[in-house]
């Protein structure tokens, strides 16, 4: 069985229906529909338009019907932007609506909250356009110059006029490729962009902008592609007077839609760009372009500077080196005149010097020097044959004394011949203050003295034999080295 | 404008120029350079005032941080005494 929801009373029904609506999001959806209009009333709140649309059915032929309602606010505008003198003039006729929505409650139905009303086919818009743009030409508020943003001071400061979601905006934002140090002041002013507070909304931002007091470099409008009867709201007078006019304050520049698009903001703007994006490839091309130019007048002057700083080099060199030149030239010159003068100086004194000795060296002077010289030799030899003969005779007298004193000490060793044997190479012993001649003189453990040619010897008796037989052996000590013979 | 003019410009009235007029001058002294034999003196003057007027120019190409804040805090400051403004005068919801 099917769950019965009960309500009270109708005002619960509606709410109980107004937030199922709410939470389907069917009245946050933007729709468009082309519809007849059968009846149109204004009021003091807006216009309420009835559109039908006929269907058949089995039963005959029925009509769908819908009210569009459009606020007191817009609805003048919309009229007036469809060039209506009032609301019976939309009966008849097939128009184009754009809008939401809304579940009335005085009447629990749905009502299309609509802010577009566009005639179909662009012929209708391309109409009014034209009247707009011939009324803009009679008051001289067209654009007939054509700008290039090279004209304008670097920008820096931009207002730009979009909505804070629309895709044109981003667009803007994302194509502005400028290096950071150089990269522009965007700030957003808001405005509907499309439907009938189109042209209001920009003409309330631009207030906005000059009631800011911020000397923007220029002001962008901005907005995406779209249908036509979405750009129509572009195409309005005041608009375009309030752009023309704004120019002369700050320039406009318009990106509105396609490169198809034409609207009434791009004839009256200091200079129409097709697109958003193209705005801002053209405001970052102006910044790097001033970039440029400033870069490229730096290096150019700098090898201007370089050039003229070595011509300067170059004379400077070229006037230094000259006047060393004439230096050296007139150094060399004195140098050349002196060196002449000594030449001549000296050659003078050599010969002056030559013709002198010539006349002091002469041939008797030679033979008296060689006489000289031969005299001087001869007493030099005679002199040395003279010091070779008494020399000799010296040594020969010195010679014989010391033999006569050799031969007296001889004689005194031989007249005591105890020692005689020392004089033919043999030994003399002592025993104490006595000669030993003979070996029963010595007994063991005695101890001896022995004389020899160069030195004496202390000798210790340690072996004796008969008196027949002779020692064989004798242990001989000398300090403390025992000697056997 | 004859160079003796350029170079009798102080720093004030350099300021005051356009950045398209800064540009020019210091084309102009770059000709001046290209098309004139030009005394070693007078060369370092116009070297001198050229880079000052392309510090100049360079500088109005710049966004500086302290003038980009106080730019952006005017900005803030304004849109908010606006939001003021508009809801002390809210329109009567007609649905």
């Amino acid at each position: 069985m099917d769950r019965i929801i009960e309500f009270n009373d109708l005002i619960d029904l509606y709410e109980y229906i107004n937030r199922k609506i709410e939470l389907s999001g069917l009245t946050s959806e933007k729709f468009r529909f082309y519809a007849d209009v059968v009846r149109a009333k204004s009021h003091k709140t807006g216009l309420f338009i009835s559109v039908s649309q006929p269907y058949s059915t089995r039963y005959g032929s029925r009509n769908i019907e819908i009210t569009v309602y459009v606020p007191a606010k817009l609805g003048n505008v919309i009229l007036s932007r469809l060039g209506l003198k009032s609301s019976n003039e939309l009966v008849g006729k097939k128009w184009i609506f754009q809008g939401r929505l809304s579940f009335y409650k005085d009447r629990m139905s749905f009502t299309f909250y609509a802010d577009t009303i566009a005639p179909v086919g662009d012929s209708e818009i391309e109409k009014r356009r034209k009247e707009i743009l011939n009324e803009l030409k009679i008051q001289n508020l067209l654009m007939t110059e054509i700008h290039d943003l090279s004209e304008l001071e670097p920008i820096k400061k931009i207002a730009i006029i979009s909505s804070k979601t629309a895709a044109g905006y981003e667009d803007f934002l994302k194509n502005l490729t400028v290096p950071l140090l150089y990269r522009p002041i965007v700030h957003l002013y808001e405005s509907p962009m499309q439907g009938a507070e189109t042209a209001t909304g920009i003409i309330s931002a631009l207030n906005k902008i000059r009631a800011s007091q911020i000397d923007y470099d220029v002001v962008v409008i901005a907005r995406g592609g779209g249908a036509s009867s979405d750009l129509m709201y572009f195409d309005d007078l005041k608009l375009g007077i309030e752009i023309a006019n704004f120019n002369n304050y700050c320039p406009v520049l318009s990106g509105i839609g396609h490169e198809r698009d034409f609207t009434i903001p791009d004839y009256v703007a200091w200079k129409r760009f097709a697109t958003p994006t193209e705005v801002a490839r053209a405001i970052s091309k102006q910044i790097e372009d001033n970039i440029k130019k400033l870069d490229n007048n730096w290096r150019e002057f700098e090898i201007v500077m370089i050039n003229f700083l070595d011509k300067y080099d170059r004379k400077t060199d070229e006037s230094i080196l000259q006047i060393i030149n004439n230096s050296i030239n007139s150094n060399l010159k004195t140098l050349t005149k002196n060196s002449i003068d000594n030449l001549k100086n000296i050659k003078q004194f050599i010969n002056f010097t030559f013709s002198s000795l010539q006349k002091t060296i002469s041939a008797d002077f030679i033979s008296y020097l060689s006489d000289s010289i031969n005299n001087e030799l001869r007493n030099n030899i005679k002199f040395l044959e003279n010091f070779k003969t008494i020399i000799s005779q010296n040594l020969n007298s010195k010679i014989s004394h010391k033999d006569e004193q050799l031969n007296e000490i001889f004689d005194s060793l031989l007249a005591k011949r105890e020692y005689a044997a020392i004089l033919f190479g043999g030994a003399v012993l002592r025993k104490e203050e006595n000669f030993v001649k003979s070996v029963k003189q010595v007994k063991l453990g005695d101890y001896l003295k022995a004389f020899l040619k160069d030195g004496t010897l202390n000798l210790k008796v340690v072996k004796e034999k008969n008196t027949d037989k002779k020692k064989e052996e004798i242990d001989a000590y000398g300090g403390n080295t025992l000697f056997k013979f | 404008m004859h160079m003796e003019e350029i170079l009798s410009l102080n720093s004030e009235e350099m300021e005051k120029l356009s950045f398209n007029d800064l540009v020019e001058k210091i084309e102009e002294i770059k000709d001046y350079f290209h098309q004139n034999e030009v005394d070693i003196e007078l060369a370092l003057k116009l070297y001198g005032k050229a880079v000052e007027l392309l510090a100049i120019a360079r500088a109005k190409l710049i966004n500086f941080k302290k003038e980009k804040e106080e730019i952006d805090e005017k900005y803030r400051e304004f849109l908010e005494r606006l939001e003021r403004e508009e809801n002390g005068g809210e329109e009567e919801n007609l649905f």
